[in-house]
């Protein structure tokens, strides 16, 4: 049985954020999202339940979405790369200012981590719902928060992560925290840019490499590298601080499907923690975030390996994965960041609650899972999710929506909650059965098979799981006689010609699929 | 506006066949029992989506929309098979482009930093005559 201790500490007096600006109450009427996708979907949803308005600051490329159409008041601030929209802090702060928003939420990714994007929504009289620009300048920064972790004796991984960062210099580096080893972009997160050295020849193409995603991503080139442990499981512990300073943690959330450091599959509570783990890492993790006097919600990173953890990054913001611990915690994170931003009480009642059930996340790439992952971009057609009880569906598209190679290739994320584990597995994997995206390819095969693995249903998965089994493309499926007959038996009645189904033109794909929806099936047919 | 079908066909499990279908650009897409297929209707035969761009012999073309990142070759330099041709990125991810045979590289098309659509020809390649 889990067994939550008490979580909730005071935090440290001598803090850098003024405790008379946490505490004064300022209304939100109008909050700016700089965010795209079922993020920002997540967070009008929030809004609207709180009566507040929604503005989404928006590129190009991103008007036929499904949070261009919720939101309240638009503006575009700028072309479809992220360099001149979602990365521009100078748009976003005119966007914002444009329509008198009070507040913005910056979702996670893009600009969510930025100190100075907190610090220019602050100059410009802008509630920044996260932590002020000083927590995001130290717990935020990945040499920082280890000289702080380290100072609270939580344990580290081996690493570099200094000033000088001539190839030579970071190739002798790796050599001497020995390999394998990691290479990842100082300013970074959600896997870009990271990639592991497994030999010393490999040293130099590779650190290359990440320092030119480092340089597209994130506009710096910088990296660090560090021991990579090549059995590890990744756990991370979502922390909230409220209005008044105290900081609890609401347990753990476990991430160890990952391709090339990017989460697949997340999970809460973790299959791999015992009480003393849980107690441990958790304690640990308050512990590092109440020395910053920090706000909001944010996550504190461990590889955990033989019993032994360590701790790895802190990111400042909401994660894509926060919904499996709203699911076992029965709390909403962003209500409650933006209840914080507000200088109102949150998560009062959720202190040292126990995790309910368990809750699995699947994240839905529009790629190719037949040909190693390469994304699929295009019009969506029919999209179907099989709702039901303890089934949550959190996405950014609809039909007739264009998934464009700008962004990231999430397109939406399935969650589930069941009693247990093993149910909720099984839950999932009816969910993948029954969702239907025609438009673009998915990895729902790839998901299902994850899902299926005896590693991943025993729990015993570790982050080199998907490399070690799934590195390779997936088989295409076998095409058994019952699936000709339903194929066949759809094309052979199919009117082509006569709805000029012969037409290619991307502009008629949404005439095509009605012309399909309406069209007199004949014979033995029945279009419901 | 659903695309359900239910064929009066009973399936190994004694049940209706149920599926769902709709036609994009040409293609029909199916989903029958938690998979999804796709095929070309103009070409009347089943076949995966063509997003096939890769390295073959003769030409390395774009997998998929993006950004040229890096070129590691110059023309009429003589590969390894398997040496990286073409560094491109798309959709935030890097994806290097390597050749599948010995060759050498006959003319680079694109630039670093060139935007590129799926499909693209990026560099042609010729076999290289290995003494026997």
């Amino acid at each position: 049985m889990l067994k939550t201790p008490t979580h909730a500490h005071k935090q440290n007096q001598n803090s850098d954020q003024p405790q008379s600006q946490l505490q004064k109450i300022k209304s939100i009427k109008r909050l700016a999202i700089a965010n795209r996708g079922e993020v920002a979907v997540r967070i009008i949803h929030a809004c609207q339940e709180m009566g507040i308005e929604t503005v989404l600051l928006h590129s190009e490329a991103d008007v036929h979405t499904r949070a261009y159409r919720m939101s309240d008041l638009k503006v575009q601030v700028g072309p479809s790369p992220t360099a001149e929209s979602y990365l521009s802090i100078e748009r976003m702060i005119q966007g914002a200012l444009s329509v008198q928003a009070d507040a913005l939420h910056p979702g996670f990714g893009f600009l969510s981590e930025n100190a100075d994007f907190a610090e220019a929504c602050e100059k410009a009289g802008i509630i920044f719902v996260g932590p002020s620009p000083q927590s995001i300048r130290t717990l935020g920064d990945k040499v920082l928060s280890k000289e702080i972790a380290t100072r609270l004796k939580i344990p580290l991984v081996p690493c570099y992560e200094g000033e000088l960062q001539d190839i030579k210099v970071l190739v002798r580096e790796a050599e001497k925290i020995g390999f394998p080893v990691i290479v990842k972009a100082a300013a970074g997160g959600g896997g870009r840019g990271m990639k592991v050295i497994h030999q010393p020849k490999e040293a130099v193409s590779l650190i290359e490499s990440a320092q030119r995603e480092a340089m597209a991503a994130f506009g710096s080139s910088k990296v660090f590298l560090e021991k990579y442990l090549d059995n590890a499981k990744h756990i991370e512990f979502q922390i909230f601080a409220n209005a008044s300073g105290q900081v609890q943690h609401l347990n753990e959330r476990e991430c160890s499907v990952q391709r090339r450091h990017q989460k697949i599959i997340e999970e809460a509570p973790s299959p791999s923690l015992t009480p003393a783990l849980r107690e441990a890492m958790g304690d640990a993790s308050v512990r590092l975030v109440a020395q910053v006097g920090y706000r909001g919600a944010g996550t504190v990173e461990f590889l955990l390996q033989s019993g032994q953890f360590y701790f790895m990054e802190m990111n400042t913001r909401l994660q894509v994965e926060h919904p499996v611990t709203e699911m076992v915690m029965g709390v909403d994170l962003v209500k409650a960041q933006i209840l914080t931003a507000q200088g109102l009480p949150a998560l009062e009642s959720a202190v040292n609650r126990s995790p309910r059930g368990h809750s699995i996340e699947c994240r839905l790439y529009a790629e190719n899972p037949y040909q190693g992952g390469v994304p699929s971009t295009g019009r969506l057609g029919m999209i179907h999710w099989p709702e039901a009880f303890g089934r949550r569906f959190e996405y950014g598209f609809e039909e007739g929506d264009e998934v464009t190679p700008y962004y990231d290739s999430m397109i939406a994320k399935l969650i589930v909650w069941d009693e247990t584990r093993s149910s909720a597995i099984h839950k999932m994997l009816k969910v993948l059965d029954e969702s239907v995206i025609f438009g673009v390819h998915t990895n729902i095969p790839l998901l299902r098979q994850i899902l299926s693995h005896p590693e991943f249903i025993d729990g015993s998965m570790t982050t080199r799981f998907f490399e070690k089994n799934f590195s390779q493309s997936l088989e295409a499926p076998v095409i058994t006689p019952e699936i000709q007959i339903f194929i066949d038996s759809v094309r052979k009645r199919h009117p082509i010609g006569s709805q000029g189904m012969g037409s290619t033109s991307l502009s008629s794909a949404s005439e095509n699929s009605s012309a399909l929806s309406i069209s007199p099936w004949e014979g033995p047919w029945r279009v419901l | 506006m659903s695309r359900k079908i239910v064929l009066p066909i009973k399936n190994s499990s004694e049940k209706s066949m149920e599926g769902y279908a709709q036609i994009l650009h040409g293609k029909l897409w199916v989903h029958y029992q938690g998979q999804t297929f796709v095929s070309d209707l103009q070409k009347g035969k089943d076949r995966k989506r063509s997003h096939e761009g890769k390295a073959t012999h003769h030409h390395i073309s774009a997998p998929m929309p993006g950004k040229v990142t890096k070129i590691d070759v110059q023309v009429g330099q003589d590969l390894e098979s398997g040496t990286a041709v073409v560094v491109m990125e798309a959709m935030k991810m890097e994806y290097t482009l390597k050749c599948e045979a010995q060759v050498s590289v006959e003319e680079i098309l694109v630039q670093v930093g060139d935007q590129v659509l799926v499909g693209q020809l990026l560099v042609k390649l010729k076999p290289t005559l290995v003494d026997g």
